[in-house]
């Protein structure tokens, strides 16, 4: 089955300790395992403001995951997040074809700079003012 | 007078944007009789490749004083990069990174 890259984020309540969001990370981690997905990264950005209040939540702990799995596989993750106590909100995107678009671009930039640095070299060297 | 519409006009008078010119400044013919300050997308010309939601940074440019979208007109992205930033900050707002609208 072909893996996508999915980077997950997602919110815990704010009144749950640092380990307490650790279990819960491993939690969801379980869930992306289950449905034969493996976790790249895991990121904690510790607790944040919130813009503006969910529920009762004025803060909460940020946890970002990167995660390799096939499509089929995330709406079951979703569904368990939801059901899951002590999240207050998550998003799951998929990330894999923006990222080969940006490397494109990126490839396709460096190729071009590249080629316009070539022809100010050869300017440099002895074609110049106005020529085209 | 032709010279009036060199470049290097439309960059010096382009600090004052969206203001009319003054009557000396203006273009002889063309669109409207007074200026139009070129505006260039500012995503395309730093190379951000991919809007990240994450980057309330770079976001929270784009959502001046009430927190609504700055819409193209204004800030001058192209339709591609437009769509891109709105979809990050639909994003960034669903996860409370940035605020729907200030109190």
């Amino acid at each position: 089955m072909s893996q996508r890259q999915y980077e997950i984020l997602f919110i815990a309540e704010q009144n749950l300790g640092e380990a307490e969001v650790d279990t819960l990370t491993a939690t969801v981690k379980g869930f992306i395992e289950k449905e034969n997905g493996t976790v790249e990264k895991v990121e904690k950005w510790g607790k944040k403001r919130l813009a503006y209040t969910i529920g009762k939540n004025r803060e909460g702990s940020y946890v970002l995951m990167v995660a390799n799995a096939p499509g089929s596989s995330i709406s079951e993750v979703e569904r368990r997040m939801r059901v899951t106590d002590g999240i207050v909100r998550f998003l799951a995107i998929r990330i894999d074809e923006e990222m080969k678009k940006a490397e494109r671009k990126k490839g396709i930039r460096s190729r071009k700079d590249q080629a316009r640095r070539a022809i100010v070299r050869e300017k440099d060297r002895g074609f110049e003012g106005g020529a085209q | 007078m032709s010279d009036m519409e060199t470049p290097e006009f439309k960059g010096r008078s382009g600090e004052a944007r969206g203001d009319r010119p003054e009557r000396g400044e203006r273009k002889g013919g063309g669109k409207g009789g007074f200026f139009r300050r070129r505006k260039t997308c500012k995503l395309c010309s730093e190379k951000v490749d991919y809007v990240d939601y994450k980057n309330t940074k770079l976001l929270l440019a784009f959502i001046p004083e009430r927190a609504k979208i700055l819409p193209r007109r204004m800030f001058g992205t192209c339709a591609p990069c437009q769509r891109k930033v709105r979809t990050a900050i639909l994003r960034a707002r669903q996860m409370a990174l940035i605020p729907y609208s200030t109190e």
